[in-house]
């Protein structure tokens, strides 16, 4: 799915992480070989060199969702384990799965339906951990102009016309009693100032980025309501993805990765003031401001545990759920096996 | 002498393609490039025609813009070299101004023009008419200024009133220019179309399309909806050309009507 | 000479551009009919007189005119044609020769059919509908030539038209030129650098000379009609050129 969530510095961003790619692709040579001897090394530990792992993100330009990401580094909670991530940006929003595919990078922040279809066209990538447990993609309006499911007849609808949105918006309508052609669906490159000026009435998109956009704008929430509450499934929107071929031989390098993100999401929810603090720190020249940061993290924050206060964990519902979605919308045409998609294998031990 | 043309005027161009074809072929077997990456030309044809049903009515529209938004340019542009001709206070007004509007990039005004004029064709052509004018505005402004001044004091010695020199000599001097201009303004008409579906549109489009092929990790269907849109912007720029070769028989024909006696009365033979 | 209204009178033309005196007061007279030419060096004023008597340029003292009618600073009353062809390349022959009349008061059949027929009869025939690139040279002058008849003025000022043209094709536009102005009947004020040509095609000759521009010196050429290239080897032929060649010598000189 995508949301653009900065639109002004789009293309320098693009520029920047195309040369950003071009060295890392470069240094992912150095990187190797000094991973081989952590690799024999077998479990972590600080004494032998770091393991160099390369995380493409899920967006050209970089944001809030990385703050887990720069405070494991900033910490040392990515060194306690062993390994050293570089984060770098995929010239564009689909681009990280292929990155990931051809090896560029050996894990990737990617959207769930990067995954599913992945498994089409055959990326020898697979899911290692969810980022947020839940969905948090929804209906926004602008502040001060309710939103309910009752009122969507006739409403101009924005999407991205990513897949994503073809397969959560027919469960919206369908659970108002509504079909594509009663409303008027408008496909966009970025919603914010089209909803802000009124020339949309209803936006798509994630509650984290929405609230931060909206409230850094104009100062006020939008109103939203969550599809998950009005009959989409409540799947998760972003995952933690791996090589095949990397995960193979460095399993533990990923287990590593996954125990550093656990500890510092868990810290960067607990303060968040202190997490956007360092996430501005690592990245001065973001382009965005500490409140839109740290609304957005906040946000985010809310979506990352299950039910059970549990990070990462992954199900074979999940995967159907979604896989049967997209095959709903034809996107797909058949739903693979759920050990297609995902694995549970490198969750942190406890 | 027809053979001869024949041979460079289509089959050369067909094998230049060819080749462009072969090796854009060679790269992706000779570097084996992962097809998510960049696919083959066979499996992008191949995409292209496993999404003819959904591409082709999405093309439509793209060309519905592109030759809208080329007329309109083209249009406006004609005009304002004529008025700047005219006036050579109004030159050095609009002149700077269109200068400047063609440094401002077009994706960042593509986004007001859709909150100014909507989701429908509006934007869109208002574009590819962004795109188009300049070239022709500026092309036509030359062929204005650079008229034979022994001509037009001629046609001032003949006694033609200015209605009709302008007439019959300073816009007839335009048809060259105008060409020119039309040619560029062509190549760059669909992409800027392109760029008014990717900033918003009602529905589906062809960039849309591209998109959310892109999203899907369907590489060969991105290719194929660019194919598509090369194919059409090529055939743009060729209607152009067969445009000019039909209006301006002046330029590779000897007579204007077929000759009476053939080629023994060409006297450069 | 002196029976009746001449076709053309130049009288005390003077024009300055500036602190340059271009064309001392100069006066001039052409009889019905008669072929004049004006030789002279560069920046003799030639061009400048032209453009005087074509109406393009308005004299700062003196008047032009026409069969006794004052016609100073006013175009449209002769035809004018110059070195280069000026024929519009998107125009075919006929359309090229009708001209004048499309830049004053539209084509009408009768410009076609005598534009059609000028060409007929002067070597065009087969050439009607061709585009001007199509043509030779020497046909290009011919149409431009034909052009300036068809404005059906009475005087025609010729800015050395076969100055462009090799030696060989030169000598027959003569030749042709001498025949057209025989069947049309027109006054014709001809300049060229061209001594023999002045001679061979003129009644008279005016030699110019420069700073300031003036008319210094008249000859009659006194030479049977028609005239044939043969008589371009005849002492009477180089006397004349004799003659003009020490005026124009005698000026260089001083």
């Amino acid at each position: 799915m995508t949301t653009n969530r900065f639109h002004a510095i789009r293309l320098a961003a693009l520029l920047t992480a195309l040369a950003l790619v071009a060295t890392a692709c470069g240094g992912s040579d150095e990187g190797s070989t000094s991973s081989s001897s952590a690799a024999t090394d077998g479990a972590a530990t600080t004494t032998s060199e770091p393991l160099a792992i390369t995380l493409s993100y899920d967006w050209p330009t970089v944001d809030f969702e990385a703050v887990p990401i720069v405070v494991a580094q900033q910490k040392g909670w990515f060194a306690e384990q062993g390994v050293d991530v570089e984060l770098i940006f995929p010239p564009d929003a689909a681009s990280s799965a292929k990155v990931l595919a051809t090896g560029d990078s050996d894990l990737a922040l990617l959207t769930t339906t990067d995954i599913a279809f992945s498994v089409k066209s055959e990326l020898p990538i697979t899911s290692i951990g969810n980022y947020t447990m839940s969905n948090n993609w929804g209906l926004f309006t602008k502040p001060g102009t309710p939103v309910s499911i009752d009122g969507l007849k006739g409403k101009r609808i924005s999407t991205y016309g990513d897949s994503w949105t073809k397969a959560m918006l027919p469960f919206v309508l369908d659970n108002a009693g509504l079909t594509n052609k009663d409303v008027e669906e408008v496909v966009v490159d970025w919603d914010l100032p089209l909803l802000l000026n009124g020339k949309i009435d209803v936006a798509t998109n994630t509650t984290n980025f929405m609230l931060a956009g909206v409230r850094d704008e104009t100062g006020e929430d939008p109103n939203y309501l969550l599809a998950r509450d009005y009959g989409a499934p409540d799947v998760p929107v972003w995952v933690y993805a791996g090589n095949k071929a990397w995960l193979a031989e460095h399993a533990d390098g990923a287990k590593g990765f996954l125990a550093a993100i656990a500890k510092a999401t868990e810290w960067a929810c607990a303060n968040p003031e202190e997490a956007t603090t360092l996430f501005g720190e690592a990245y001065p020249d973001s382009g965005y401001s500490f409140s839109y940061n740290r609304i957005g993290w906040t946000d985010t924050c809310r979506y990352m545990q299950d039910d059970a206060g549990q990070y990462f964990t992954q199900t074979d519902e999940q995967w159907t759920t979604l896989g049967e979605a997209l095959k709903g919308i034809g996107e797909l045409d058949t739903v693979a096996d759920p050990s297609a998609y995902y694995t549970n294998e490198y969750l942190p031990a406890g | 002498m027809r053979a001869g043309t024949l041979l460079r005027g289509v089959l050369t161009p067909i094998i230049s393609i060819a080749l462009v074809f072969l090796l854009w072929d060679l790269i992706i077997r000779g570097f084996a490039v992962e097809t998510f990456v960049a696919p083959s030309p066979g499996e992008t044809l191949d995409a292209l025609r496993e999404n003819w049903s959904t591409l082709w009515p999405l093309a439509l529209e793209t060309i519905r813009e592109t030759v809208y938004g080329f007329l309109v340019g083209a249009a406006l542009g004609f005009a304002l070299a004529v008025v700047m001709a005219q006036l050579r206070i109004l030159q050095g007004l609009i002149y700077p101004v269109l200068i400047v509007s063609q440094a401002v990039p077009i994706v960042a005004i593509a986004a007001p023009l859709v909150i100014l004029l909507g989701f429908g064709i509006a934007p869109k052509i208002v574009i590819v008419a962004w795109i188009v004018f300049f070239p022709v505005a500026v092309n036509v402004l030359d062929g204005l200024a650079n008229v034979d001044r022994d001509l037009l004091s001629l046609a001032r010695a003949m006694g033609g009133s200015r209605r009709r020199v302008f007439l019959h000599i300073r816009l007839p001097a335009t048809v060259s220019p105008l060409y020119t201009g039309l040619k560029i303004g062509a190549t760059y008409a669909v992409t800027g179309a392109v760029i008014g579906e990717l900033v918003a549109s009602t529905g589906s489009s062809l960039a849309g399309f591209q998109r959310a092929a892109n999203s899907s990790l369907d590489t060969p269907a991105v290719w194929a909806a660019m194919l598509l849109m090369t194919v059409i912007g090529i055939s743009w720029f060729l209607l152009v050309v067969g445009l000019e070769y039909l209006t301006t028989p002046w330029k590779h024909r000897a007579a204007r009507r077929r000759l009476r006696f053939g080629a023994a009365n060409d006297p450069r033979s | 000479m002196t029976a009746g209204t001449p076709k053309l009178r130049v009288e005390g033309a003077t024009k300055a551009f500036g602190e340059n005196l271009a064309l001392a007061p100069a006066s001039l007279v052409l009889q019905p009919g008669e072929f004049v030419s004006l030789v002279g060096p560069s920046g003799c004023g030639k061009s400048t007189l032209f453009n005087i008597v074509s109406g393009l340029l308005a004299p700062d003292a003196g008047h032009v005119q026409l069969d006794g009618r004052d016609i100073t600073g006013t175009a449209g009353n002769v035809g004018y044609m110059l070195q280069k062809d000026l024929l519009v390349p998107w125009r075919s022959v006929v359309d090229n020769i009708t001209l004048g009349a499309a830049l004053t008061r539209g084509v009408t059949k009768a410009d076609r059919a005598q534009a059609v027929d000028f060409a007929r009869r002067y070597g065009l025939g087969d050439f009607l509908e061709h585009y001007p690139h199509a043509l030779s040279g020497g046909m290009r002058q011919r149409v431009a030539l034909m052009r300036t008849l068809a404005t059906n003025h009475d005087v025609l000022l010729l800015d050395e038209p076969f100055g462009a043209l090799d030696s060989q094709t030169r000598l027959e536009m003569q030749q042709w030129l001498l025949q057209v102005w025989a069947e049309t009947q027109r006054t014709v004020l001809f300049v060229t650098h061209d001594v023999d040509e002045s001679i061979f095609l003129s009644d008279r000759v005016l030699v110019m000379s420069p700073r300031p521009g003036r008319i210094a010196a008249e000859l009659v050429v006194d030479l049977p009609r028609p005239r044939t290239l043969e008589l371009m080897t005849t002492p009477a032929f180089n006397d004349v050129k004799r003659e003009i060649i020490t005026l124009l010598h005698g000026r260089a000189a001083a």
